[in-house]
């Protein structure tokens, strides 16, 4: 809308605005390739053992991470959600999100679904969020989590605790990896949101001193499987 | 080798002694030394503060005292930095100034790096000694020019000389030029900071290879009563090899 | 309209603070030892991510915002037409008022009544909080740090780390007289005071206000990069977010991105990457179930493109990590930010404050570096701050905001180095009076110009024999 020609209440046209960046620039035209050198960037190289790489540097970053055999996600969801009360689901649909809702409704845990709820609010119930994820990165331990029809925003945001499952063939080894996907897919077609989760929520605002759990998730912990 | 000596005006009027050892030292070392008569200052002072015209100036005549292709080793790396660094800029690419003053870059060397990459000078093939406890203070300019901690290994390699590590050794006393004069509270703050931390080595001796950052902590040293006694590597080196007397700390 | 430390009458004067700031040694020791922690740590996590490749680093990443800021408009158009693409309002403001205007706007339109907001130092430079105030809105700072410079009403004094000069007994205090708490001084009970406040907040939004600290033009792509989460939660759960960008935010593809989230996080708080990098393609999709039903970029010019002239087109290379803050000795021996009297600080402050508010206004600035280059060494994308700062003091003595005595001063100096016997005459003078001045060897009182020298620090006297005149008696006494 505002986005055209004609300027928007007290905003600047496109026109006016870029001719004004233009002035100070030497005769522009559409721009060659900008400088790169994914080599000297990449840190995790891929023949790497991603898993263990993945699994040293989430817990660096301060996350509980286990692994785990598709034999054994069940009893190891259980024994996480020990004394837990309320839940959201955030997955694709599918056998592990199945077998995630067998679990909880078998432990008497309540699901709340987030899609009845207007934005994130929903999750503010919830003890655990419960997510799946679009992809993670073995070089810095990082969760990959998109928005969508499956997926919500609030889940791995809003409750206190974070509980991921991280199938092995989701590890890319670089964060140059992940960012290199898809060069070519319209911005329409991308997820709304993409975050990429590091750690639990922490601030060292106060006096550099670290603390967890700020704003976001102060506990994340991360089913490996393999 | 034939090397000629850029002594700039604060080594030349407060720190002679050090010019005097990068003499002494680089004869024992078998060169021809020479001093050009007509120099006087490499425009650093007004380049810094902002007078680039009358820097210009003096880059222009130091282009003419130290034209040729001798090696020039001076004792004061930001000297070092502003011809190899900075006077270019004040010639458009492609002149023939820019040339000879990127020529003159190309063949000027602080001393401490013209002992460890032109000289590549062995301390072990030497008989030096020098007995006494040493901390070094790292003057910012060594930074302009990509140096570290040559000086800290050359000294290590004096039979004798205690070296006690500086405590945020990188950091800047506080000198800067006009700096200390225009924000004497800031820089006296940095001051006092760096002589706390020289003090708090226990060393006798302070190492600093700049002159003007060699004023600053001494005068710094001396209005807190810290007695320690600040000199250059040229001079400990010098005093090592006997070609200086030895000045004991007073 | 001034007042508050980032607003000073003007011309500020740096030094009026600083001697402040020396007096308050406790501030001043507290801000060294919380700026040295964080800068050892930067140098440790660069050098064990990337040991000896670490300058290659840094130069690729300073190619890569210098080839978008050499193309910028060309970024802009592109950012502009993919961010539409992905359903983004995208609107253009000239400066921080009009900024302001376009957000109050949108916010009007939509019945908007609170406000969370994450960091943005845009929004400090364009004074949104109290626009917003201004305009019946109320709005709250969801990053802990701004949280509590605003329950102070006080100023950011880092650009990363924004109440680095506040105690843990001054949240205490603030938090016991604004929202009612419980005094402690224990940093986790205070952050979990925090956080139940905030998530009040975020429940009752219905306008989330961010910054960002990347857009990515081949996508439309806004990225966040906290450690708290608060962008998440102040713009996933409100119905409207506004983003507000400066133009240099932009890199060109996805790609470019790793090297910028690598060298950010651990230049500015020495981590990896950020807990939370957010990247942001439009508002809530079709089949979406949250996210904002609308999504606007505010793209801020606000004195930038005056920055873009050739000669400090570097400048808006910067990434606001903080590190050549964390590394500058001036910094920390001024108590920080507040000093600089303008929202940025430090070696960037200095540099781009007198370029952006004028150079009559901030005459100290340029002077308050002893060009030690630390901050040269420090930055991730390496702007040229020494350098900057000498073209700084340049336009000064040519604009003459530099006054006639200095002008004369440093004209006659440089004159007397213009030939050896002007240089010999001048150097002996210098010798006999400053030798007259000083007793035992050390002057403790000079007069101008040199009084600011001992004023803190003794001067010693020239030697009785300058090296040149060594050297000539030497070689005409023949060598030994
Ligand atoms: S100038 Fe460089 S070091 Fe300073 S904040 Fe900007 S990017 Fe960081």
């Amino acid at each position: 809308m505002s986005n055209d020609t004609a300027p928007s209440g007290p905003g600047l046209s496109r026109d006016v605005f870029v001719a004004r960046i233009r002035a100070q620039l030497d005769a522009s035209g559409p721009p060659g390739p900008p400088p790169s050198d994914s080599k000297l960037v990449r840190r995790v190289e891929d023949g790497a053992d991603l898993v263990a790489e993945f699994a040293s540097r989430a817990t660096e970053a301060g996350m509980a991470v286990e692994t785990v055999s598709p034999a054994t996600l069940r009893a190891q969801l259980a024994s996480r959600l020990d004394d837990v009360k309320r839940v959201t689901v955030s997955m694709s649909p599918g056998p592990r999100r199945d077998a995630v809702i067998d679990v909880v409704t078998t432990l008497g845990i309540e699901i709340i679904d987030w899609r009845r709820a207007s934005g994130v609010l929903a999750h503010y119930d919830a003890d655990v969020g419960i997510t799946d994820v679009a992809a993670a990165v073995a070089e810095t331990g990082t969760l990959v989590l998109s928005s969508g029809e499956h997926h919500s925003r609030g889940a791995f945001m809003v409750p206190p605790r974070h509980l991921a499952i991280v199938p092995r063939a989701a590890i890319v080894a670089d964060l140059v990896d992940l960012l290199a996907a898809e060069p070519g897919r319209p911005p329409h077609e991308r997820p709304a949101a993409t975050v990429l989760v590091s750690g639990p929520s922490k601030t060292a605002d106060i006096e550099g001193i670290l603390i967890t759990g700020v704003h976001g998730p102060g506990r994340v912990e991360v089913l490996v499987v393999v | 080798m034939r090397i000629t000596l850029f002594i700039p005006c604060l080594t030349d009027a407060f720190t002679p002694r050090a010019a005097v050892a990068i003499v002494k030292i680089l004869e024992y070392l078998g060169h021809d030394v020479d001093v050009p008569a007509t120099q006087t200052c490499c425009g650093q002072p007004m380049f810094n503060a902002g007078f680039h015209v009358e820097a210009k100036r003096l880059v222009t005549r130091m282009l003419d005292v130290f034209d040729g292709d001798a090696t020039v080793v001076t004792p004061s790396g930001s000297c070092a930095a502003l011809i190899r660094h900075h006077a270019p800029t004040l010639y458009a690419a492609g002149t023939p100034e820019r040339q000879r003053v990127e020529n003159l870059g190309g063949r000027l060397y602080e001393f401490v790096e013209f002992l460890v990459r032109v000289e590549r000078m062995d301390l072990a093939a030497h008989d030096v000694r020098w007995d006494g406890d040493v901390t070094e203070h790292f003057p910012c300019h060594g930074r302009g020019i990509g140096l570290g901690d040559e000086t800290m290994s050359l000294l290590r390699g004096i039979a004798g000389v205690r070296l006690h590590p500086l405590e945020h050794r990188d950091q800047c006393c506080g000198f800067g030029g006009t700096f200390a004069v225009k924000q004497p509270a800031i820089s006296g703050g940095m001051l006092r900071e760096k002589v706390s931390c020289i003090a708090a080595t226990g060393a006798d001796v302070v190492v600093c290879n700049d002159a003007g950052c060699a004023m600053n902590i001494a005068g710094g040293c001396h209005r807190a009563g810290t007695p320690v006694e600040v000199r250059s590597f040229a001079e400990i080196l010098a005093e090592g090899l006997e070609l200086l007397t030895r000045e004991e700390p007073s | 309209m001034s007042g508050g430390p980032l607003d000073p009458p003007l011309p500020h004067r740096i030094a009026s603070r600083a001697g402040a700031a020396g007096r308050d040694v406790q501030l001043q020791q507290f801000v060294n030892r919380a700026t040295d922690i964080r800068d050892h740590a930067r140098v440790e996590a660069l050098d064990a991510a990337f040991g000896s490749r670490t300058e290659a680093v840094r130069t690729l990443a300073g190619q890569i915002k210098q080839h978008t800021l050499d193309h910028l408009d060309h970024y802009v158009g592109q950012f502009a037409d993919a961010a539409t693409a992905a359903g983004v309002h995208v609107h253009f403001a000239a400066d921080g008022p009009a900024a302001n205007e376009i957000c109050l706007a949108i916010a009007r339109r939509r019945g908007c009544r609170r406000c969370v907001k994450s960091k943005s130092m845009v929004t400090e430079e364009t004074k949104l909080v109290p626009a917003l105030q201004a305009a019946g809105i109320e709005a709250v700072e969801t990053d802990l740090g701004e949280f509590i410079i605003q329950l102070d009403d006080d100023a950011p004094s880092h650009i990363v780390a924004p109440m680095i000069h506040k105690d843990r007994r001054a949240v205490g205090r603030a938090f016991e007289r604004e929202i009612g708490a419980p005094y402690t001084e224990d940093p986790a009970e205070l952050t979990a005071i925090a956080r139940a406040h905030m998530r009040v907040q975020y429940q009752r939004a219905d306008l989330g206000v961010s910054g960002a600290n990347f857009l990515v033009a081949e996508t439309g792509t806004v990225v966040i990069c906290t450690n708290e989460g608060n962008a998440d939660l102040s713009v996933s759960g409100p119905p409207v977010h506004i983003a507000f960008v400066g133009i240099e935010k932009l890199v060109p593809r996805l790609q470019d991105l790793p090297v910028f989230l690598k060298l950010l996080a651990r230049s500015a708080t020495a981590q990896p990457i950020t807990i939370y990098t957010t990247m942001l393609t439009g508002p809530r999709r079709a089949a979406d179930h949250d996210g904002p039903e609308e999504m606007h970029v505010i793209l801020v010019d606000n004195g930038r493109t005056r920055l873009l002239a050739p000669d400090t087109r570097e400048l808006l290379r910067c990434i606001r990590c903080g590190a050549c803050l964390n590394t500058c000795p001036v910094y920390r021996k001024v108590g920080g930010g507040h000093a600089y009297g303008a929202v940025y600080s430090g070696p960037i402050g200095a540099t781009i404050t007198p370029l952006l508010a004028g150079l009559e206004n901030y005459p100290d600035l340029p002077h308050a570096s002893s060009l030690c280059g630390a901050c040269f060494d420090a930055c991730p994308v390496r702007i040229d701050l020494p350098g900057q700062l000498v073209r700084r003091r340049r336009e000064m003595v040519e604009t003459r905001v530099t006054g006639l005595l200095e002008r004369s001063l440093m004209r006659a100096w440089a004159w007397s180095l213009r030939g050896p016997r002007r240089y010999r005459m001048a150097t002996r003078l210098q010798r006999v009076g400053l030798r007259a001045l000083g007793r035992a060897g050390w002057i403790r009182r000079a007069p101008p110009p040199l009084a600011g020298w001992t004023r803190e620090r003794d001067l010693p006297v020239p030697a009785r024999r300058s090296f040149h005149d060594w050297w000539k008696k030497r070689e005409r006494g023949g060598r030994p």
